[in-house]
């Protein structure tokens, strides 16, 4: 609701200016306290692994990777005494195999790091997610609006989370099905032109039915896809994870995307301070970023192909690809025929060479190769040609 | 034969004869001695020397003459007659043996007593018959007549009593027969002055006898008027307006208001100085011009709302007529609320507020609207590249009832639609405004004034949300005299400011939510002249608050929204004042205030009680105690003190110091860094104590060039308490339980302000430093969150260095160039700490609030207004106002952010004028 305002804004001033009104922006250095211990995941209370993920902050100019905290015992305790250790799987991520909890039993985590420091969070009770209904969409503004629905007959849920995870059917430029290895053309045994992509959704989607009658949730919006999108190509596919909040968990969440997300507006709220669940036991000054939560979750799958849609003209990222022609026949020095590195072979081609490379007229009939880099001829640098399990 | 020259004869007799009937009656001092080939000035300061005459003259004129000439105990007009003899050199001499010498035009000083068959004092009618063939014609020749003829105060006596008498009348503009306020009477010896109220009424206490009484306003000619003061009395004045100085001598006194009145801290502004500084769409913008005076600051450019002296944006009272404005803007703040046509001018009190006013803790801006001309019908309007305006006065009943009415509309929805971009031409946005002012005078004593005022705004975004919002005035002003000494003033009003947003896209989360502040209120001021060294004013008001804080119902029958409603609130404030303007000596000046404030809140409401001495928390209510109508729910009260006194170092020179306290209690929440067109309005309740702020103010102020260059130095300190500052990510619209979100916090800010100005000239302007910190600090152990560890941090509004020149230079009658320019530290803002991964994402964790800066901002402006011909017998008036908003077209940054985009986080600096934005506005007057 803040988003459109300030680029309306920008656009009604921008009736006159070319410029733009948001540029980017570096901040002066700010050196950081040490790295604060940040602390992410969940116990799951459905059916499924649950992990808690360990790491350091950094500062902002650092590029590094993200520092994971190793060698902790990390483990989930209920308040009637229940205790599920997890199992360190490296780089910071601890886990715990799928297990059945107690619904009247409350949850907590509880970490000892390796330089003696103690963690622990509030106790979070168990709540149960209500299916997702359905996951709709509809074709507006200009592109594919993408919404979640449900509802909770109890009406006990109010408050939900969702998570989604897009695949997407691709092709690279240029359709190749023969190599040319030692001079040699060969079928090629794997298909490089059809290709599928995975990408996670990164932003808070988090929506509450508090202001309803009843606790229904229609036609959230989850995902906005512009008409040129390459995600609509050819099929694509998204899988929504939904999550019901305790009221907490919304809250705290709701202050993170505010925090991190809805900006630049000509009325932001003040950045503010987010404090989790999460507490240094042994030293209570110390900073604990994150939030424990224990949730359980619901998913669906649709699948929208491009017959579905508008004929949209879609901006596949591949315009910029040009082929061209070598000669294999002729090359230089006979027998050294080769494609160039960083190109790859699409097909043979007939065609009359005029000059010769001495530069007399010839008009011989010759083969060539023609070749395209490979960011263009091989889908695999974008996703994977392995057909996912799910896709139909 | 012209009559001028006619004129200059009666003139001549007419002094003859004065002069004959004052050998009579005084003891002439005679001259002797022998004078050989001696310039004039030696011989005056000859016979000054010797006898107790005083001379007045132009060296100009006399610095070709030389004297020799030999008397021996002769009185001085024989001499001066036989000096003068052949040359174009005329002389007067008065009562108090005062000489004027002047060339080719006699200066009269006196007429006999009882020359007037007429009994009436201060009859209007002209002194001598020969003025009537003037008539009509040449009336700045009336004027000058009309100066020199001599007024007689009050029931005439034979010979002038011991004693004072009082004077008191009102101050018209000859052309429009409107009251001019502020216009300044006195006399010089001794040293005596009043300026004209609001109602353009005075009254000034005299020693009995002969004066001349000068009278000054800006934008008007200064007259005189010569007064024989027996009694008390009444003196209606008119001025003329200062069309365009023809071939006259102005005379440059000392406008030095700003030196000898005991009122410190206050900016006035004429709306023609207003309409010279260029704006960024061309139009004239009382807000943006006062965002230009020193100790003003904003958050940002384009963003509502303005901090006075380290005060928050709620804690200035915007009186338009009277009338509280509660949103001030219209489109976010790129316009101001107030259609320069209907503005007559503007005044920002900083410190040393009258006790008149009260209610907010930082500043009071008075507007005022014009009253419609009086005598004949006129129009003005403009066509800018957003907005047009058109105004229309004219008289009702003639020289009795005026009336003014002005509109102003965008077409921005038209030019929205013309784009081709549909992310905007599905938008809609779209404002207007309103005024209507009625002014009637009932007769000498009694002046009714109407004012009438609605704004109204409209955005939406997309097919989306419609936002709206709403100002709603009308006020009922009557002046009534007693007498001479005691005038009042009873006013009546009503406020309202409402917004609404709503949206039906998708019908099942169809709403509307609606949010009004109603405040109706009375008063009565009253002014009275106890002597010529008190004056006392006292006053009551009441005032009444209605406010629905927030309804959120389903619009149409398929929406599931369950409709909130937000209890309302109601609440009675009120105020007793007094105040006594004390001239201790000619050197010492002071006002003494009291105001003592009285606030109730009012039932039906539920009212929640919470533990003592810990956060109250949604969960750990104790108890809920439900009020009906009518029961006091809790009752706030106590003086605020408004003391200020001047002392006059010199003529020129005076220091001036100023003790305040205020008292609020309407809040505005908004935890939004700019105002925001969804912020809601608070009464003060159980646990939303009042706001209290305490300023001390010390000022020096020193004139140069006979007032030509104003400058001043002024520094203030102020604490403020029960500010309000909120807990993380409070959610402030329809929450039934404010008070838990809420964050008690404490103010204090300090500074220096530096201004120099030229108010007049063919360059004018000024040029302001300031120097000023806001600082903030929520310590409050029962706080359920503490910010920056209870330490003070600068508030959003903190930006030390500011410097701002307004220029203007007049390179003819036709064309002025305006130049604008303005620097400032960066405000404050909160920047990362550290960033993190969670979730997949990359999120910043925050640092301590405002503990960094953005980059600096400046900006220059330039305008140039060309004005159509100067006849003044044509069909219409024009002029062309040519402006380019930001020349350097630097991309000032109205905030930094960041956000985690695609898994990563992103600095961003967002500026909103980012080039130079040139505009062209199309003025008339018919």
């Amino acid at each position: 609701m803040q988003k459109p305002l300030f680029s309306y804004i920008c656009g009604l001033v921008l009736v006159w200016l070319t410029g733009s009104c948001v540029e980017p922006y570096l901040p002066p250095p700010i050196e950081a306290p040490e790295g604060l211990l940040v602390i992410d995941g969940y116990l799951n209370s459905g059916i499924g692994e649950s992990q808690i993920r360990l790491s350091r902050t950094q500062n902002l100019a650092d590029t590094s990777v993200v520092k994971a905290e190793v060698s902790a015992s990390v483990f989930f305790e209920g308040d009637k005494g229940s205790k599920y250790p997890l199992t360190e799987k490296g780089n910071g991520l601890y886990t715990l195999e799928s297990i059945q909890l107690e619904n009247s039993e409350k949850y907590r985590l509880k970490i000892n790091t390796s330089n003696g420091q103690e963690y622990e969070s509030e106790y979070v009770a168990v709540k149960a997610t209500p299916p997702i209904d359905s996951v709709s969409w509809k074709v507006e503004n200009g592109g594919l609006q993408l919404y979640a629905n449900t509802h909770d007959e109890q009406n006990n849920t109010w408050y939900y989370r969702w998570r989604f995870e897009e695949t997407w059917q691709y092709t690279s430029a240029f359709e190749s099905t023969m190599d040319f290895v030692n001079r040699q053309l060969v079928p090629r045994s794997e298909d490089i032109y059809r290709c599928w992509r995975t990408e996670p959704s990164t932003n808070i989607i988090i929506g509450s039915s508090t202001r309803l009658t009843r606790d229904v949730i229609q036609e959230f919006p989850l995902q906005f896809l512009p008409s040129d999108s390459e995600k609509l190509g050819i099929r694509y596919s998204i899988l929504v994870r939904q999550y019901a909040l305790s009221k907490e968990s919304y809250e705290y969440l709701q202050k993170l995307e505010k925090n991190t997300e809805n900006l630049g507006t000509l009325f932001d709220p003040q950045p503010s301070q987010l404090t989790g669940n999460l507490r240094c036991v042994s030293d209570p000054a110390e900073i604990v970023i994150g939030y424990f939560d224990v949730l359980a979750e619901q998913q669906q799958r649709i699948f929208i192909g491009k017959e579905q849609l508008p004929a949209w003209a879609v901006t596949t990222g591949y315009e910029a690809c040009r082929n061209d022609t070598v000669d294999i026949e002729s090359p230089p020095r006979p027998g050294e025929a080769q494609i160039p590195n960083g190109y790859m072979f699409i097909e043979r081609r007939l065609y009359i060479k005029v000059f010769d490379d001495m530069g007399n007229i010839i008009n011989r009939p010759t083969i060539g190769a023609v070749i395209s880099t490979t960011n263009c001829v091989d889908c695999r640098t974008r996703g994977t040609n392995i057909k996912p399990d799910f896709w139909q | 034969m012209n009559y001028f020259n006619r004129l200059v004869l009666l003139l001549v007799s007419l002094f003859l004869f004065c002069n004959a009937a004052l050998c009579q009656t005084t003891n002439t001092p005679l001259i002797s001695g022998d004078f050989v080939d001696v310039s004039f000035r030696q011989f005056v300061d000859e016979v000054e020397s010797k006898t107790p005459y005083f001379f007045y003259y132009d060296s100009a004129h006399t610095d070709t003459l030389r004297v020799t000439i030999r008397v021996q105990e002769k009185p001085l007009n024989t001499v001066l007659r036989q000096l003068f003899n052949g040359k174009e050199l005329y002389f007067a001499i008065d009562a108090q043996n005062r000489v004027y010498i002047s060339k080719g035009n006699v200066i009269r000083t006196e007429l006999p007593i009882g020359f007037f068959e007429n009994t009436e004092p201060a009859s209007t009618t002209y002194d001598v018959a020969a003025l009537d063939y003037l008539e009509d014609k040449e009336k700045s020749k009336v004027q000058a007549s009309l100066a020199n003829k001599l007024y007689e105060i009050g029931k005439k006596t034979a010979s002038i009593q011991e004693g004072r008498a009082t004077i008191s009348g009102q101050i018209r503009s000859a052309e429009s027969g409107e009251p001019v306020i502020g216009a300044l009477l006195f006399i010089e010896q001794p040293r005596i002055g009043v300026a004209t109220d609001q109602l353009g009424n005075y009254s000034i206490t005299l020693p009995k006898g002969r004066h001349e009484l000068k009278i000054k306003n800006v934008g008007m000619k200064d007259t005189r008027r010569q007064i024989m003061l027996y009694a008390d009395g009444k003196l209606d004045i008119e001025l003329q307006n200062e069309v365009v100085a023809l071939n006259e001598v102005v005379v440059q006194a000392e406008k030095d208001r700003n030196v000898t009145s005991v009122q410190m801290g206050v900016e006035r502004l004429d709306i023609k100085t207003i309409k010279q500084v260029p704006t960024v769409f061309g139009e004239a913008d009382v807000l943006k011009v006062v965002l230009t005076l020193p100790g003003v600051k904003t958050v940002g450019e384009g963003s509502n709302g303005f901090n006075v002296r380290g005060g928050a944006t709620d804690q200035n009272l915007i009186l338009f007529n009277e009338a509280t404005i509660y949103n001030p803007s219209h489109l976010f703040g790129f316009f101001s609320a107030f259609n320069p046509d209907i503005i007559k001018n503007v005044e920002l009190y900083k410190s040393g507020i009258p006790a008149k006013y009260g209610g907010r803790l930082s500043s009071v801006l008075e507007i005022n609207s014009r009253d419609g001309d009086k005598k004949k019908f006129a129009g003005s309007g403009g066509i800018g590249l957003i907005t047009g305006r058109l105004t229309l006065e004219g008289p009702i009943i003639k020289d009795k009832t005026s009336f003014i009415v002005g509109a102003r509309s965008t077409y921005s929805d038209w030019l929205l639609k013309q784009l081709q971009n549909a992310s905007f031409n599905r938008g809609s946005a779209s404002f207007y405004d309103v005024n209507l002012h009625i002014s009637h005078e009932v007769n000498k004593n009694n002046n009714l004034h109407f004012t009438g005022y609605l704004s109204r705004d409209r955005f939406q975004l997309g097919n989306d949300t419609l936002y709206g919002y709403r100002n709603q005035n009308a006020t009922l002003r009557w002046a009534h005299i007693f007498n001479n000494r005691l005038s009042s003033e009873f006013t009546g009003g009503f406020s309202r400011y409402q917004y609404d947003v709503s949206s039906d896209k998708n019908p099942v989360n169809a709403y509307d939510l609606s949010f009004e502040v109603n405040q109706s209120s009375l008063k009565a001021d009253f002014s009275y002249f106890l002597a010529e060294r008190h004056n006392i004013d006292f006053g009551v008001s009441t005032l009444y608050y209605k406010l629905f804080p927030g309804s959120y119902l389903p619009k149409g029958s398929e929406s599931f929204i369950s409709p909130n409603i937000v209890e309302p609130e109601q609440a009675l404030e009120s105020a007793l004042y007094v105040s006594d303007e004390f001239e201790v000596s000619p050197k010492l000046s002071v006002n003494i205030g009291l105001r003592y404030s009285l606030f109730n809140y009012l039932g039906p409401k539920n009212v929640a009680y919470y533990p003592i001495g810990i956060p109250k928390e949604e969960g750990n209510s104790i108890d809920t105690i439900a009020y009906t109508r009518g029961d006091f729910i809790k009752t706030y009260h106590g003086p605020e003190y408004r003391l200020s006194a001047r002392y006059a170092l010199n003529q020129s020179t005076s220091l001036k110091a100023s003790y305040n306290k205020m008292r609020q209690y309407m809040h505005m929440l908004s935890n939004t860094t700019a105002i925001s067109p969804t912020d809601i309005w608070k009464l003060s309740d159980v646990h939303v104590k009042p706001q209290i702020g305490d300023q001390v103010s010390v000022g020096l102020y020193k004139n140069f060039f006979s007032g030509a260059i104003e400058t001043s130095v002024e520094t203030y300190y102020k604490t403020m308490a029960n500010f309000l500052d909120y807990k993380s990510g409070a959610l402030l619209i329809l929450n039934h339980h404010i008070e838990t979100d809420i964050i008690n916090a404490e103010g204090k800010a300090y500074g220096v302000e530096v201004m120099v100005k030229k108010p007049a000239g063919k360059l004018n302007g000024w040029m302001s430093y300031t120097y000023s910190r806001s600082l903030l600090r929520a310590n409050d152990p029962v706080n359920a969150e503490v910010i920056n560890q209870g330490e003070y941090y600068p508030s959003n509004f903190d930006k030390p260095h500011d410097f701002t020149f307004i220029g203007n230079y007049k390179f003819n009658r036709r064309i002025n160039v305006s130049l604008n320019f303005t620097y400032s530290t960066g405000r404050p803002i909160t920047l990362p700490l550290a960033k993190y991964s969670q979730g997949g994402a990359q999120r910043i964790y925050y640092s301590d609030r405002n503990q960094y800066r953005i980059p600096d901002y400046y900006r220059a402006d330039v305008a140039m207004n060309i004005e159509g011909s100067h006849k003044i017998k044509k069909l219409a008036h024009s002029s062309w106002t040519i402006s380019i908003y930001n020349v350097t077209g630097r991309r000032n940054a109205y905030s930094v952010y960041f956000t985690s985009e695609r898994g990563s986080i992103k600095g961003y600096k967002l500026s909103i004028f980012g080039m130079p934005i040139p505009t062209v506005t199309y003025n008339f007057r018919f």
